[in-house]
């Protein structure tokens, strides 16, 4: 690993090539989770790559790669739509804290539906979301990443888990129903 | 809302590290990423702001490089000009030094440089150091140098004794001075010419011998027409028409100015210019603008060439349905925003349709090339509100348009001082080609605004020179 981050810092061609098919695919998942679409998660990844690529001389070995690849992803994305996060305020926070205690029952969905579910939240949401849910920041790194305060960010994700859950329980009763025609017409 | 709720698990178990197939595709569009990048390190931006720049230096490299011929043709017209004027302080002086050149050393050399374009010449070299009011005298002196040149020429060849010369060129002056002067009258300047003719004929007899006679005829051609105006005057029955030397002051005097007058000019000019940004299917847009320098080279007084470089800022807003094959979009409203950062470098050519006083007024065209330094886009689909789509593209030094843009205005002019103009241009730039990342056909109609000032003012003040920096810089 380390002699193609070294063949990288050379500006190598083929090194650039390995790093970038060895984590093609951990890059790409985070940019899906952040993009409106496969095509824009694509251009987010690329963007990101030539950040790692320009920037990778910066790269501390002793910290897991991934760690730092993953950091870099993240903030593409997040400049990539910054435009786009309208924001919004929501004061009924804590009545709603409970959202999403029901959502055990869809432990087996697959990965396509839940990233179209995520993909689906306007940007402002799916950055809030993302970051908190699935990536681990708290609401200060949040607020502070987005220029938003901290209780913007709790209301967005509020609003982003409602979204989710509306997505979930609509999912579940198409499922249900296709079950349903399936076993009529079985 | 610290604790991690069932929602979020069941998202972060099944979104995290799933796997996604290589994409060769994604990696050919990375490669010309990275050689994109490359690429413009070659060119700079910095490198095509240059060129507007020296767009203009070329411009005053041009005049200044003009400036010395453009001086020794003043001083040879202002020679010719002198056979209109009258033979006023200097003549002597002037005769001197002109003869002083012809003594029979001087005879094997080129007969040219004793003739009256020769003597502009002469005059030219040894006058470099002079001010403007000497070389003036000498030149008025100059008519009086060639005629006692052609009579010495004559007499050094065996046709007149060099004191008879001498004598016949002053005889007529010193008797009478309000008379024309005997070289004057066109019986003896017929003589000269044609003893100047046969003298060429026998020491040239080389290639120099077709320039000579060009150059003679020319000057002979000159000389009568002035020497028939001179008779003309000599033999009129009117007293008063005869010593009327109004007429051919004033017209010494056209003649002088239209010689005087340089043939380019340079102007420089600082602009601002608003404009509408439109694009197909184009909704509401907000005001782009543009700020410049510019440089403008006058070719004559009709004609004139400008160029440099204009920093624009381009707004405007796109927008429609998407048609209901797309299956992303299918049906829904769509627009898109867009913010982008322009260096225009127009290269135009201005006529002068109307001079007046102080107000002029000209036609502009010609070419834009567009270099796109940053351009934002901003998709969006869905009705307004939090489940609306937006997606965003920015694109830096990506897209170039060599000569892309027509450009079409009309500028008015007012003169303020001699080297000061101000100006209002309303223009209209319309694309050859597809602008930008979207190749959108792309159209600016707007008013520019100037102030324009003249780098090297007139040597003499006059309509001219208010018609001169009232050609102002087209955008």
């Amino acid at each position: 690993m380390q002699g193609i981050i070294n063949g990288c810092i050379r500006k190598e061609r083929s090194s650039q090539f390995l790093l970038y098919k060895e984590f093609y695919s951990y890059g790409m998942a985070i940019c899906r989770r952040y993009a409106l679409s496969d095509a824009d998660a694509a251009d987010i990844l690329n963007d990101g790559f030539l950040k790692v690529f320009t920037h990778i001389e910066r790269y501390d070995p002793a910290k897991p790669f991934k760690a730092w690849m993953a950091r870099i992803m993240t903030n593409t994305a997040i400049d990539h739509y910054r435009m786009n996060l309208k924001f919004s305020m929501h004061d009924d926070v804590t009545s709603h804290e409970d959202i999403g205690d029901m959502a055990a029952v869809y432990d087996q969905l697959a990965y396509k539906d839940l990233l179209v579910m995520v993909q689906g939240l306007s940007p402002a949401y799916r950055t809030v979301f993302n970051l908190f849910a699935i990536d681990g920041y708290s609401h200060e790194e949040i607020a502070e990443l987005l220029d938003i305060s901290v209780g913007t960010s709790k209301s967005n994700l509020f609003k982003a888990r409602q979204k989710l859950q509306e997505k979930l329980t609509h999912h579940n009763a198409s499922t249900i129903e296709n079950h349903h025609i399936q076993l009529k017409y079985r | 809302m610290g604790k991690e709720n069932d929602l979020d698990r069941l998202f972060k178990r099944g979104l995290d590290d799933p796997e996604i197939p290589f994409n060769e595709v994604d990696w050919k569009r990375m490669e010309r990423k990275l050689d994109g990048k490359k690429s413009r390190k070659v060119i700079p931006l910095w490198l095509i702001s240059l060129s507007g720049i020296a767009a203009v230096l070329a411009i005053v490299m041009l005049w200044v490089f003009n400036q010395p011929e453009l001086i020794g043709q003043q001083n040879v017209r202002v020679q010719q000009g002198a056979k209109f004027g009258t033979q006023a302080a200097g003549r002597e002086s002037q005769s001197d030094t002109a003869v002083a050149g012809l003594d029979g050393s001087a005879l094997p050399e080129r007969i040219e440089e004793k003739l009256p374009v020769g003597g502009g010449r002469l005059l030219t070299n040894q006058g470099s150091g002079l001010t403007k009011k000497g070389r003036k005298q000498a030149s008025e002196g100059s008519l009086l140098a060639k005629a006692e040149k052609l009579l010495a020429k004559k007499a050094d060849m065996g046709f007149l004794s060099r004191d008879a010369a001498a004598g016949q060129a002053k005889v007529g002056m010193q008797n009478d001075p309000g008379a024309l002067p005997d070289y004057l009258k066109p019986g003896l300047y017929t003589e000269i010419k044609r003893d100047i003719e046969s003298m060429n004929g026998q020491v040239a007899g080389n290639t120099e011998t077709a320039r000579l006679k060009d150059k003679s005829a020319t000057i002979a051609s000159d000389s009568e027409i002035l020497a028939q105006k001179a008779n003309a005057l000599a033999n009129s029955k009117d007293p008063l028409e005869r010593l009327n030397t109004g007429g051919m002051t004033r017209e010494m005097k056209k003649g002088m100015e239209k010689m005087l007058r340089p043939d380019a000019n340079l102007i420089l000019t600082a602009m601002a210019a608003p404009d509408i940004t439109t694009a197909k299917s184009s909704m509401s847009s907000k005001i782009s603008s543009n700020f410049g320098v510019l440089g403008t080279y006058v070719l004559s007084p009709k004609f004139s060439l400008t160029s440099g470089a204009v920093y624009s800022r381009k707004f405007y807003n796109s927008g429609g349905t998407a048609p209901a094959v797309n299956s992303y979009t299918s049906g829904a409203d769509w627009e898109v925003k867009a913010d982008c950062n322009v260096l225009d470098i127009p290269v135009n050519v201005n006529y002068t349709l109307l001079h007046k006083k102080r107000l002029s007024v000209r036609v502009n065209t010609g070419l834009s090339s567009y270099f796109m330094l940053k351009e934002k886009y901003e998709f969006i689909t869905g009705q307004p509100g939090p489940d609306q789509e937006i997606s965003t593209l920015e694109v830096n030094n990506q897209n170039k348009h060599l000569f892309g843009v027509a450009n079409v205005s009309l500028s008015f002019d007012h003169q303020l001082t001699q080297s000061l103009s101000v100006g209002v241009q309303p223009f209209a730039k319309l694309p050859l080609t597809g602008i930008g990342n979207g190749d959108v056909n792309l159209k600016s109609a707007g008013v520019s605004f100037s102030l324009n000032i003249g780098l090297f003012p007139a040597k003499k003040p006059g309509k001219y020179a208010a018609n001169r920096f009232s050609s102002r810089p087209s955008f």
